[in-house]
């Protein structure tokens, strides 16, 4: 294959410092970018209001209460009532769970794979490295989102093969950067040295190596949670994301689609949460990945 | 050069024999069966009878070398549910898919570099800041929501742009009309990606401007348009291209969602449709030939690095 | 023998994720009350008008060209066609826009309701149901009658029927169709239907023999049911199957129907235009397309647009179509029933669901009228057994009633043995009466249904989880392995009061393994009889162990919802996949 720039490790590391990760200072440049702050503030509350939810409402999220669909916001129903007689406010919460368990775990695994996959190629080389890189080779090739629906549709949607299908699709990003930062620092002078040193191969990639690829993973996992979110949402729309009754917001959403005219708002919260949920993500990672950066002043 | 076509060649086929296994796997493996079969109207007994001439009681290898063995002989299958050849109802559905992703590329790269680099050189300017709130908001929007509230305003209150279909039914076939039908799914396609590589075009020429040659280039007195747009622009470019790249199955994935919201009757419909009725050939069908499309743009695209960046040579392995 | 069950239900066409599925068909048979649900436009709609009567409609006068139908022995009576009532001139001319939600292919023996919408334009029956109750009408036979053992049936077809292609129609075509439906290679929808066929002979050009193995009263009730006419000239000699169909014959079509083969553009649409030629006359219109759109809420938009004319709202949507002055909104029975059901031999659900008082217990704990009103806005009418009220001719009106009692539920199953725990759960010998019952995914309104039933469960002491299976599943457990506790789930039958091959023991679709002699006794004594009175008072004892026993928990029929644009004029007064058999007296005013 070509020899190219993105994996060129001779390119970029005249480009940085060596040493990026646990720079004096990083907090606070990262905490200066309000829009970042916000986004933390945002995201804490809304996990503390998904795990302290059946505190925050007395109805269950499945609760149909004969009658009163399509309710306007009032004092029982903080947000009104869905088109299946169930309180909004509930499903919002209890939808939270979901959503939020499925951005987390699906981007934990997708980059836990992804690093393993791309340290091992970077680190090891020769057959490892072909093999790992035909693997995320292959995995970029497939259209993953054709085949998470074909899966999801013959296997069936449910959050755990829902998170398992995102998080085993969505690796590849994490791998190849991981890979390229690692190719990149084996290189530096400190790993040479402790390599010189006598440190084994293990101990390098571990106390090494990966401490400096810590900041691409961490900008790619940011990102990651965003991303599941949507996928599925996506997949809701489409029929295969998270099943009724359970609700998330993906399905929520897609569900109020169909009374945007009778009930605006019922589209409004889920789509507001997703929406607000994803930018804090990516809000995060853009500030995490400028804070890291050796260039920005 | 001839080399490494073959190399890239042989390395592409045992790709596509992985990605056409995993995913006859993973159909296959799960509970139900073909939904056609499943038709009202049918026994268990029947239905048993029909899933045995399908030979779906094989074992699952079996039936995937059957598949293989019928695809080196140019036979794709039949789809279960229309009684056609698969390469016939896939192939139908093509001019429609490209011309969607194709103008979507398009909207997004040329509009993505644009916004990107005004943002890169007008760094923490007004237009910066605005760009990058859009960007964000692109990366950030359900993709089914945007294009529901597009049909909204543009379709059902203004009356300006047609909200589904290629065409309009019935009536004479016009440059005009096709276009007009084109935007909203196209506009909607572009968006994520068009965000994607506006943001990636931002941080790249931004790294570039504070490189080492383009002080350099500085410090000969060269203008800084020309610094810009002559030195920088074409090391930027370097990465953007993968994301470019990385960007096509992403798009192509989006088809499936953007042409159901659009009741664009193009290959992502088929692809929905044949998921959820279990029209096995079809959905390996639509693999293979979305994959055989995505692998070739990844080949071009390691193509193109050779004259953005001459640093990189072709070599028969990595 | 088996009677054809329905496929999706008639909520399908509600739910955009159900329009998203190919799988998605089902036939309807359904005639019924036509009430006017005067919603949308109240204000400036007609409305009000008589069950039976459409008020903006100006009906056309029916098969001019048909005699009497002899009835023979049989049950069938062929009733009055619609009277013409008096309105503007019908006029030649227009195009009339339906929604189907998936990919058509016109090959009969597939079934499927995208399919069969279009095969009503293209291809006749040799009879149909009528489109104000269910009594078969004729269609391509002019006639027909049984013999004295009713082991005979006779049939008269019209005369001067052409295909499409110019060939004249005639007894061999008969022959050779009902021989494709009946070949189990086919593998044909109507298979079952068919089965106690034993022979098909043509007599003369205009005259076809069908002799039964055992005698079959409900036998052209259900020939109404999809049994479309295919040429033999353009199809004899090739083979098919459950996915091979003739491939030329799909692509470019050919039957008696009153519209032809136009366009295909797969995915997109499907266009018919006006024979010339039809044995009724030209149809008004001069042509119809069938629009693919998937998204449920876009039929909504378009039909409100005019870019489609009729839609089919779900209950949820009604609010939606609030003030749209160019619809009308009109509500149909149908001949589908909701229940819960469990499997009768399965492990742990069965030995508590084979007990009388447990399902009767169970039916009183069933907020059934909560139900109606959550579910379906009240647009359906309670449930006591399979046959609707839509069916106006064998409807048994005074069955017996489980009304909600969750009180008197509980004190059957505690009759019965079982004890509250400490967490409020009922057991009865150390076991817990908890299980998991299934419906399947995307169905707002049977999941809805599921809810409601999982808390009037809990409020009785039953833990009772709802697990949604996707369709494809759930079908090949319930109709193939059988491996299911219990259902909330639905059918949609043909419309005929023998529903045999449901409830009799060996029953081809008795999925659920019920099993009673009387029941059994009383199905096989109907079939013999043909006699109308006859086989009314069968029935009515039939029906009557049925609801007692509590064979399944039966819940309600739902009712069809029909958004129209008022310029349709014509359009029959029954369920839509009914009406679309009369689409020759479709026209539009300007």
């Amino acid at each position: 294959m070509a020899s190219t720039a993105r994996d060129d490790p001779t390119t970029r590391d005249v480009l940085r410092s060596p040493s990026r990760a646990g720079r004096p200072g990083l907090w606070r440049r990262f905490a200066r970018n309000p829009f970042a702050a916000a986004a933390v503030v945002y995201l804490v509350a809304i996990v503390l209001a998904a795990v302290f939810a059946p505190l925050l409402t007395r109805y269950a999220p499945d609760r149909i209460i004969i009658g009163q669909e399509l309710q306007p916001p009032s004092a029982a129903h903080w947000v009104g009532t869905d088109q299946s007689a169930r309180d909004e406010f509930s499903r919002l919460l209890y939808g939270a769970r979901i959503s939020l368990a499925i951005g987390i775990i699906a981007m934990l695994l997708s980059v836990t794979f992804g690093t393993a996959v791309g340290a091992v190629s970077g680190f090891f080389g020769g057959a490892a490295d072909a093999i790992g890189m035909r693997l995320t080779d292959a995995m970029l090739a497939i259209p993953v989102f054709f085949l998470l629906l074909a899966v999801l549709a013959s296997v069936g949607s449910s959050v755990p093969t829902i998170i398992l299908a995102i998080g085993l699709s969505s690796w590849m990003a994490t791998a190849r950067v991981v890979r390229s930062e690692v190719l990149r620092t084996a290189n530096l002078d400190f790993v040479t040295a402790a390599r010189v040193l006598g440190a084994t191969r293990l101990r390098l990639l571990v106390r090494h190596v990966l401490p400096q690829a810590f900041p691409s993973m961490l900008v790619a996992s940011t990102l990651g949670v965003g991303q599941a979110i949507l996928i599925e949402s996506a997949l809701s729309y489409l029929g295969v994301g998270v099943q009724p009754p359970t609700a998330s917001w993906g399905n929520m959403l897609s569900n109020a689609q169909s009374y945007v005219f009778a009930a605006p708002l019922l589209a409004l919260w889920p789509g507001l949460f997703i929406l607000l949920t994803v930018l804090s993500f990516n809000f995060i990672g853009d500030a995490s990945r400028d804070a890291l950066s050796p260039y920005q002043t | 050069m001839g080399r490494y076509i073959l190399s890239r060649t042989v390395q592409s086929v045992v790709l596509l024999v992985f990605v056409s296994m995993l995913t006859f796997a993973l159909i296959h493996a799960a509970p139900g069966g073909p939904g056609v079969l499943l038709a009202p109207g049918m026994t268990g007994a029947q239905i048993k009878e029909a899933q045995r001439a399908l030979g779906l009681d094989d074992p699952i290898p079996v039936q995937y070398l059957r598949w293989l063995s019928n695809l080196l002989h140019g036979n794709l299958g039949k789809s279960y549910g229309q009684g056609l050849p698969v390469s016939q109802v896939v192939i139908s559905r093509i001019p429609l898919t490209l011309e969607l992703v194709v103008t979507g590329m398009l909207l997004s790269v040329v509009f993505g570099v644009l916004i990107g680099v005004v943002s890169a050189v007008r760094r923490y300017s007004i237009v910066d800041h605005l760009a990058t709130g859009l960007t964000f908001f692109g990366m950030s929007v359900p993709v089914f929501w945007l294009g529901l509230m597009l049909i909204i305003l543009f379709s059902i209150d203004w009356h300006l742009l047609p909200s589904s279909g290629a065409v309009t039914l019935g009536a004479a076939a016009t440059l005009i009309d096709r276009l007009k039908h084109l935007v909203l799914p196209a506009v909607v396609l572009a968006t994520a990606n068009l965000a994607q590589i506006a943001r990636y075009t931002r941080s790249s020429m931004i790294e570039v401007l504070n490189a080492d040659f383009l002080r350099v280039a500085r410090a000969k007195g060269l203008r800084e348009r020309a610094v810009i747009y002559r030195h920088g622009l074409r090391n930027a470019l370097v990465p953007v291209v993968t994301v470019v790249a990385l960007g096509v199955p992403r798009l192509v994935g989006g088809v499936a969602i953007t042409e159901s919201v659009f009741a664009w009757p193009g290959m992502g419909q088929l692809a929905v449709d044949s998921a959820l009725q279990r029209d096995y050939p079809v959905i390996m069908g639509i693999t293979l030939m979305v994959s055989i499309l995505v692998i070739l743009t990844n080949f071009l695209t390691d193509l193109s690095y050779v004259f953005l960046d001459p640093r990189v040579k072709l070599t028969g392995t990595r | 023998m088996s009677i054809q069950r329905d496929g999706r239900s008639l909520d399908t066409p509600l739910d955009r994720r159900t329009f998203l599925r190919l799988t998605t068909s089902a036939a309807g048979v359904a005639a019924g009350t036509a009430l006017l649900a005067a919603c949308g436009g109240s204000s400036s709609t007609p409305t009000t008008a008589p069950a039976g009567t459409q008020s903006t409609t100006s009906t056309q006068s029916a098969p001019t060209t048909s005699s009497t139908p002899s009835t023979g022995g049989t049950g069938a009576s062929a009733a009055s066609t619609p009277a013409a009532s008096s309105g503007p001139a019908p006029k030649r001319g227009g195009t009339f826009k339906i929604p189907v939600n998936a990919n058509i292919t016109p090959w009969p023996p597939i079934g499927a309701i995208q399919n069969l919408m279009v095969n009503k334009s293209l291809f006749n029956g040799l009879v149909r149901y009528s489109p104000t109750d269910w009594t078969p009408q004729p269609d391509l036979a002019e006639s027909w009658d049984t013999s004295s053992d009713g082991l005979t049936w006779t049939f008269h077809l019209r005369k001067g029927v052409t295909w499409h292609d110019g060939k004249p129609f005639t007894a061999d075509d008969v022959k050779y169709t009902l021989g494709v439906y009946k070949d189990p290679n086919v593998n044909s929808i109507l298979l079952g239907n068919l089965e106690p066929v034993s022979s098909i002979d043509a007599v003369d050009a205009n005259t076809v023999k069908v002799t039964t193995k055992t005698p079959y009263s409900s036998f052209v009730e259900l020939l109404c049911y999809l049994c479309f006419m295919l040429p033999q000239h353009l199809l004899q000699g090739q083979k098919f199957d459950r996915t091979t169909f003739p491939q030329d014959f799909i692509q470019h079509p050919v039957g008696t129907g009153p519209f032809k083969f136009g366009e295909h553009v797969p995915g997109d649409h499907f266009t018919v235009v006006a024979n010339e030629n039809y044995y009724e006359g030209r149809p008004y219109l001069d042509s119809v397309i069938y629009k693919i759109v998937r998204d449920q809420n876009s039929t909504i938009a378009q039909v409100k647009t005019g870019e489609l004319d009729i839609a089919f709202p779900s209950f949820a949507q009604l609010s939606t179509l609030q003030g749209t002055s160019n619809l009308q909104i009109i509500e149909r029975g149908l001949m589908d029933y909701r229940f819960f059901a469990g499997y009768y031999k399965n492990p742990q659900f069965g030995p508590w669901f084979s007990q009388k008082a447990v399902r009767q217990a169970l039916a009183y704990a069933i907020d059934v009228q909560g139900i109606i009103k959550q579910v379906t806005q009240g647009k359906a009418d309670r449930s006591n057994g399979p046959l609707p009220p839509a069916l106006k001719a064998w409807y048994i009106p005074d069955l017996p009633v489980f009304d909600y009692d969750p009180n008197k539920a509980g004190q059957m199953l505690s009759d019965a043995g079982f004890k509250k725990g400490s967490d409020g759960i009922l057991a009865k010998d150390g076991q817990k009466y908890q299980f998991t019952f299934y419906t399947d995914q995307g169905q707002p309104e049977r999941e809805q249904t599921a809810l409601i039933l999982q808390q009037n469960f809990k409020d009785i002491g039953i833990d009772a989880k709802l697990q949604t299976l996707e369709f494809n599943d759930l079908q090949n457990r319930y109709r193939v392995t059988h491996d299911f506790t219990a259902m909330a789930y639905y059918y949609v039958t043909p419309a005929t009061p023998d529903q045999h091959s449901y409830w009799q023991t060996n029953g081809s679709t008795n999925e659920w393994a019920y099993s009673n002699p009387d029941v059994d006794k009383l199905f096989d004594q109907a079939m013999s009889t043909f006699d109308v009175d006859k086989r009314k008072a069968t029935f009515k004892q039939l029906y009557t162990i049925l609801a007692d026993d509590q064979a399944v928990n039966f819940i309600y029929h739902p009712h069809e919802l029909q958004a129209i644009n008022k310029r349709v004029q014509g359009w029959a007064e029954t369920d839509y996949r009914d009406a679309l058999l009369y689409l020759s007296k479709v026209w539009m005013s300007s």
